[in-house]
């Protein structure tokens, strides 16, 4: 009776090259650090063996495991600072009276959308030893009372600086809240506060359980931050173990490395899978995670919504809006320190040599191409692939797991494994010259955020248009241009905007792959950090943050809303 | 289960007080939804909220309940001031100490029946021993024994409303505010359902303010009806005095599904007058200032006309154009002039020209 050939306008063998191209791209990396990690040379030295030496020197060495332990800690601190924080705001934002939401709203989302090493770097110009912050405390109280350079530290900023991913989360679930539930708990007597933590915070466990597991994954995967705040007392975790590794053992560590990127892929991987498997094991009593619902009448914090205020804004100011401005104001000094005067120091000259420099100069016309042609590549292929998932049955669930698998693997990893590729493959290796390479690398890496971008899109639409249209005579390949298209059209533009963003502020995927001609910011402040130029790293961190603010209000104009990792 | 409604062995304290709604104001947005409502709700009596959508009537509710805050007139309950506008008093819902069953029930999915009845009690530091025993008697009472570890996604429509009715009264609440609280059940349950509501109410002794779209509703269930319109109010008074005697034509075509045709007014007799329609003399009553010479609505309810015997005066003719079978009767429909004319009768008609009956009493003219 039900026809079983797919609406789809893919017959099976474009599907079936689209889920192989898919598989080559995600598990080509994880392959060749595993075949890596199990030798004991270069893949490329002709004297090589398989042998486990690589795993057996790594987990024996103090430094992993406390690298490991740091790891750990610091996600583990992420979750404990970042999930009250963020489901907090979340509530008070979305749910409550709170003047200035809007505004707030706005801001909390920045931090997703400036890399993590800019933040890293604004800490330090802020409230490092001598930092602008630091020395109006110290002429105040004759000390600084903290430091930014201890392990809690670094656990506390990087908490502080994922608070707006918890915060998405939970918001577009709080949105879901049927706010008669609310109501209800009001009119049997409970006091605003109450009804949060009685009945709007329980509802969305779901969303706090999936952002707890997302801070401990984030935790593990983070780079930028423990590369800049770890440096000056030796604080590795692992992915700055697994970058300063060559420095650490002096020789080319090609199988450790790859001992390390698995391992660390590993852990990761179980991480992934605990977060499903908890939030899969609360469906039903709970609101589900996602989609935003309608906006409800708001619950008054009577009094108090200025002090709630006051503490949003004080977080804002210590997480963002201090940190970046330090960034900001050291590209415009020359140096900086007690009792320096400002007019003296002011200068646009660490501008002036961005763009005297070729590598400098090119680092932003690269990350601007990167981000709007890759960003457009990388699109069409997640549309592909999302398209796949829903009408591709069997092979929709193949590519929905594939396409799910990057998650696991660190951009500095995946930026690593694509190397060895491009040495490995020699038809392709001229490729690693170009900037096509970071474009492969950041559509593997940006390929669940992307997917899952296009695939809420496409269910928006539904698909009775196309099926009118196929009823009405078009084929599938027409139907699916003229009735799903046109209506996709918002949601396409949505992923682009924020895959462009994306794309400008990644900056660890670029770290290995990156080679003189195909510089990108984020890389190159990476790449910098080490020779210790504040000034020009401020200045293209700077440029970042103003090419990223730029698009993402002008995307904020059209609607855009954006979305977590 | 509706026998164990009627003992209501529990003590319950029927609250002495009255809700009064003065001058009521409520703006939403550019939108003036309530225009000055005034309405009285006595102790243990049980009122509907009557009206079509948008009328305002769940807006009335939700101001009530302190879930909206109005712009303007008073809600008071006995002595206390639930809302002033000219003094800005404003109670939160939650010091009001109001029952409310929402239209979808609203029960909490993540807590079980038991939780979700003793959540108010909760919040009042009612020691845990009397809650059990509050609960239990509650859910013993509406027939949801042995109901009490399930969470309200394993239940059925009606006993999620039993549940919320449950959840409503466990504090013992000053007033019962209902929000369509039969429009989630298929329609063979709420027949039945209005039985058992109404006596359940009654049981508790509790005054209710419940909305309905529902006319048939309102009036099994209610004490009396409030009739909204547009953010007025229409007509307050019991189910029978608004059929009988409504005051406005809004009313009169609201209740019922009434024929409503124009008539030439022709003379007034004290209340009665004196109309043509198509040809025909008819008496009716006069429920305005007619103007003889000018038209008037004449409102035929369908189940007051019937077929004229021999010499039967105030009387209609008409062919015939339509006859319906419904089962338990038949329905007509009369071609009068220009007005079609909905009658019913047991039995089909024989003839293709029908002379239809009304007594002056029943036909009610007004103003056009």
């Amino acid at each position: 009776m039900v026809r079983k050939a797919p609406l789809a306008p893919s017959v099976p063998w474009p599907l079936a090259l689209l889920t192989g191209a898919v598989g080559l791209l995600v598990l080509a990396p994880i392959g060749i650090l595993v075949y890596q990690s199990l030798l004991t040379a270069p893949f490329f030295a002709p004297a090589k063996r398989f042998a486990l030496e690589a795993y057996r020197y790594v987990l024996h060495d103090p430094y992993f495991l406390e690298a490991l332990k740091n790891s750990f800690l610091i996600g583990l601190g992420m979750v404990l600072i970042a999930v009250p924080l963020g489901s907090l705001f979340a509530f008070l934002v979305t749910k409550t009276d709170l003047p200035f939401a809007r505004l707030f709203e706005l801001l909390l989302l920045a931090p997703i959308f400036i890399s993590a090493i800019i933040l890293g770097i604004g800490f330090i110009v802020a409230f490092g030893p001598s930092g602008v912050v630091s020395g109006w405390v110290e002429s105040l109280l004759g000390h600084v009372p903290w430091t930014i350079y201890t392990l809690p530290a670094i656990a506390v900023i990087a908490g502080l600086t994922h608070v707006p991913y918890v915060y998405l989360y939970v918001a577009s679930t709080i949105q879901n809240v049927d706010a008669s539930l609310e109501e209800a708990a009001r009119v049997a007597g409970a006091r605003p506060y109450q009804v949060a933590l009685s009945v709007t915070l329980p509802l969305v466990r779901p969303a706090l359980v999936y952002s707890g597991a997302l801070m401990l994954l984030l935790g593990f995967e983070l780079f930028g931050l423990p590369l800049v705040l770890g440096d000056a007392k030796g604080i590795l975790v692992v992915t700055t173990y697994l970058y300063r590794l060559t420095a650490i053992t002096g020789t080319s560590a090609y199988h450790l490395m790859a001992a390390v990127s698995v391992l660390i892929v590993l852990i990761a991987f179980t991480l992934v899978l605990l977060q499903r498997y908890l939030v899969g094991r609360m469906e039903g009593r709970y609101v589900a995670i996602g989609a935003r619902g309608y906006r409800t009448e708001r619950l008054p914090l009577g009094r108090l919504r200025y002090v709630w205020a006051f503490a949003l804004a004080l977080y804002l100011l210590v997480a963002v809006v201090l940190p970046v401005l330090g960034v900001v104001f050291r590209s415009l000094v020359t140096s900086w320190g007690p009792g320096v005067d400002l007019r003296e120091v002011f200068t646009l000259g660490h501008y002036a040599e961005v763009f005297k420099l070729p590598n400098l100069s090119r680092a932003v016309t690269n990350t601007l191409w990167v981000a709007a042609f890759g960003g457009l590549v990388a699109l069409a292929f997640y549309l592909l692939v999302a398209l796949g998932i829903q009408r591709g049955r069997g092979f929709g669930r193949v590519l929905d797991y594939l396409a799910g698998l990057p998650r696991a693997v660190p951009g500095l990893i995946t930026g690593l494994a694509f190397l060895w590729i491009f040495l490995f493959f020699k038809p392709i290796a001229p490729w690693r010259n170009t900037l096509f390479a970071l474009v492969l690398a950041y559509t593997v890496v940006w390929m669940p955020y992307g997917v899952r971008l296009l695939t809420a899109a496409l269910l928006q639409v539904g698909r009775e248009v196309e099926e009118a249209a196929r009823i009405a005579g078009a084929s599938p390949v027409r139907a699916f241009l003229h009735g799903t298209l046109p209506l996709l059209k918002g949601g396409v533009l949505t992923a682009w905007f924020l895959l462009f963003i994306q794309f400008v502020r990644e900056y660890s995927t670029g770290v290995y792959l990156m080679t003189a001609g195909t510089e990108v910011l984020g890389a190159q402040i990476v790449a910098l950090w080490g020779t210790g130029a504040v000034d020009v790293i401020a200045a293209l961190a700077t440029l970042q943050v103003l090419i990223v603010s730029g698009v993402f209000l002008l995307a904020n104009r059209l609607g855009v809303r954006p979305q977590g990792l | 289960m509706v026998r164990k409604a009627l003992d209501g062995q529990e003590v319950v304290t029927a609250s002495a007080e009255t809700l009064r709604v003065e001058a009521l104001e409520v703006r939403l947005g550019e939108n003036l939804v309530l225009k000055g409502v005034d309405l009285a709700v006595e102790p243990g009596e049980i009122v509907a909220l009557l009206g079509p959508s948008g009328s305002g009537k769940t807006t009335l509710l939700r101001a009530v309940a302190g879930l909206l805050r109005p712009t303007g007139g008073r809600i008071l309950l006995g002595k206390e001031v639930f809302f002033d506008g000219e003094k800005g008093v404003f109670l939160p819902p939650e010091r009001r100490n109001l029952g409310l069953v929402f239209q979808s029930y609203a029960l909490w999915p993540h807590r079980t029946v038991y939780e979700n009845v003793a959540y108010g009690l909760r919040l009042r530091k009612v020691p845990e021993k009397a809650v059990r025993e509050r609960v239990l008697g509650l859910l013993d009472r509406l027939g949801l024994t042995g109901l009490e570890r399930r969470y309200p996604g394993a239940l059925s429509g009606g006993q999620q409303q039993r549940v919320s009715l449950a959840r409503a009264l466990a504090y013992d609440p000053k007033l019962l505010l209902l929000d369509e609280p039969l429009s989630n059940l298929d329609a063979k349950l709420r027949d039945q359902a209005r039985v058992w509501l109404r006596e359940t109410l009654k049981a508790t002794g509790k005054a209710a303010l419940f909305v309905t779209h529902d006319q048939g509703e309102a009036m099994a269930i209610a004490d009396r009806i409030a009739l909204l319109n547009e953010g007025r109010m229409e007509q307050v008074g019991t189910p029978e005095e608004l059929y009988r005697n409504p005051k406005t034509l809004f009313v009169a075509d609201f209740l019922g599904n009434p024929n409503v045709v124009e008539a030439l007014v022709v003379g007034l007799e004290g209340s009665t007058a004196r109309l043509e329609l198509a040809g025909f003399p008819l008496r009716a009553r006069a429920m305005g200032a007619l103007v003889p010479g000018r038209l008037a609505k004449l409102v035929l309810r369908p189940e007051a006309l019937r077929p004229a015997g021999v010499g039967e005066v105030n009387a209609l003719e008409g062919a015939l154009a339509h006859s319906l079978y419904l089962g338990s009767h038949y329905e007509h429909w009369v071609r009068v002039g220009d007005a079609l004319l909905r009658f019913y009768s047991p039995l089909p008609l024989g003839e293709a020209r029908v002379r239809l009956a009304v007594d002056p009493e029943a036909a009610l003219a007004y103003p056009g």
